[in-house]
């Protein structure tokens, strides 16, 4: 599938330029290749691996889960039409494979509007379009409990998908406005989510403050006979609320998800959960202090806190250097592990992570 | 005697002081004026319409594209032009086009090391728009904005 949307992307581009040949001799001029990389470990005082299992997951032998490279290239093929595509290698993904991220043509109908098709970052999340870029925001990962993209995570937020994507933008007084009415498929290991069709609407106060509705609704398909059988035809739907404000030196987050699956389970509904995050920190020169609050709890009773002081120090614009130390509570933990590959020991574990981030 | 040289002194001291901060203040708000290809299809722009183009949310005036130039960090008419047209700090411009070029909707202007570099290059572009010195501009560009 990722070979076959690498061919295609590969042929498009080959075939806007076949066409333009007069844009060819400034292909360079044109092109735009940006990068990011990370570098992270994290370690917690429980032997169970927390957010993924022994190969990815962190547990108290420690784990190198989130470090990764990114390469973005945007190619503008003429003033309406642009290429963009990001490669990244990833630590535990398939060893460092380098795997399309997200690759698609973007085509500008007017100033407001523009079409976009292919392999799409999911607009959900206020930070999901770049949320492997950790220079983007203070923490060494963005709140797992809302944006985890583990199958035993909240499922508001995806990876990506393949289809259409109309943006609108606009204005207000000082307000920028946007709009993002998306359509496609959403493919996970062993299950797809076919015809997604969700909204985004967005508001933005001079970049000081931003807000965010999103929602979204799409049918599983799994093999009927297969572990997830029970999923397939069934709807999966999420309605996310979000506001971040950065004014002065203040830094706050605050996101909210809730998610719906349509599959019933002993008298509950195992993929219903509630989810949300609140962060603020301030600003002390290249120093940003911050602190996060997440909560995540499932229908069927999987629940986690999570409480985490952070410091992130910034060299520069474009390298900065994070330390955290979180706290992962758990209720029920005996039965119901939640993010956890098995149950842990205790309810309450503690991790400390560190990051080095850097855009190039 | 005496109090005659103080005086003297004193005088070229102040002279002195007073020239060098008129000089520093001529430096530091300079004007910038906002320069475009000849052929381009507007005589005027607003500020308004500036922030717009630079920061990739118009990509055209008058129904026609525009190719923007850039001045790279550092420089005092990027800083001027930034912080009185555009209204950004340069960490929040960058952080901007981070969210930008990562989502991959966007790539920020061409940047240029000097203002003969802009002039030279919008002079030759067709669509061409940039900002420099507006000591700078000369005939090969047209001015559509000066910012004090």
């Amino acid at each position: 599938m990722k070979s076959k949307l690498t061919s295609i992307v590969g042929m498009a581009v080959f075939g806007a330029v076949l066409t333009a040949p007069a844009l060819a001799t400034d292909w360079t001029e044109r092109t735009n290749i940006s990068g990011f990389y990370s570098s992270r470990y994290s370690v917690t005082d429980e032997e169970a691996y927390f957010h993924g299992d022994r190969d990815s997951g962190i547990n108290n032998e420690g784990s190198f889960q989130g470090t990764k490279l990114g390469l973005t290239v945007t190619s503008q093929v003429n003033d309406d039409l642009s290429v963009a595509m990001l490669l990244m290698s990833a630590d535990g993904h398939d060893e460092y494979s380098t795997h399309v991220d997200w690759a698609f043509a973007s085509f500008r109908l007017s100033d407001e509007f523009t079409l976009r098709t292919g392999k799409l970052k999911f607009p959900v999340g206020l930070v999901n379009e770049y949320v492997d870029v950790g220079v983007t925001y203070p923490w060494i990962t963005a709140p797992l409990l809302l944006y985890s993209e583990e199958v035993t995570g909240a499922q508001a937020t995806r990876e990506a998908y393949t289809g259409a994507s109309l943006l609108w933008e606009g204005e207000a007084g000082d307000w920028s406005l946007g709009g993002d009415l998306f359509f496609g498929q959403v493919d996970l290991e062993g299950m797809s989510v076919k015809g997604t069709l969700g909204v985004t609407a967005r508001a933005n106060w001079d970049d000081t403050v931003e807000l965010q509705v999103s929602t979204y609704e799409g049918e599983m398909n799994t093999d009927p006979a297969g572990a997830l059988g029970m999923m397939n035809e069934k709807a999966h739907s999420a309605t996310l609320l979000g506001v971040k404000v950065d004014w002065n030196d203040i830094v706050a987050y605050a996101e909210t998800a809730k998610v719906e699956m349509d599959v019933t389970m002993m008298g509950v509904n195992p993929g219903d959960s509630d989810s949300w995050y609140v962060t603020l920190g301030y600003r002390m020169g290249k120093f940003l202090p911050h602190i996060t609050r997440q909560d995540w709890e499932r229908d069927n009773g999987d629940n986690h806190q999570i409480s985490t002081l952070g410091l992130a120090y910034s060299l520069s614009d474009s390298l900065v250097i994070k330390v955290e130390q979180s706290r992962i509570d758990t209720n029920n933990f005996a039965t119901q592990p939640g993010l956890y590959e098995s149950s842990p020991s205790s309810g309450s574990v503690n991790m400390t992570s560190v990051a080095v981030d850097v855009i190039f | 005697m005496y109090l005659k040289l103080i005086k003297w002194n004193v005088t070229r001291v102040a002279v002195s002081v007073m020239s060098l901060v008129f000089l520093l203040a001529g430096q530091a708000f300079a004007d910038v004026a906002v320069v475009a290809n000849k052929g381009i299809g507007v005589d005027s722009i607003t500020a308004k319409e500036a922030k717009k183009v630079w920061l990739g949310k118009s990509k055209s005036l008058a129904g026609t594209g525009v190719k923007l130039a850039d001045l790279l960090p550092g420089n005092a008419s990027r800083d001027h032009f930034y912080s009185t047209v555009v209204k950004k700090s340069e960490k929040k411009l960058k952080a901007y086009w981070a969210k930008i070029v990562f989502a991959g909707k966007g790539t920020p202007p061409k940047a240029f090391a000097s203002d003969a570099e802009v002039i030279s290059w919008v002079a030759s572009t067709p669509g061409a728009v940039g900002y420099v010195d507006s000591a700078a501009a000369d005939d090969s560009v047209k001015v559509l904005m000066i910012s004090k």
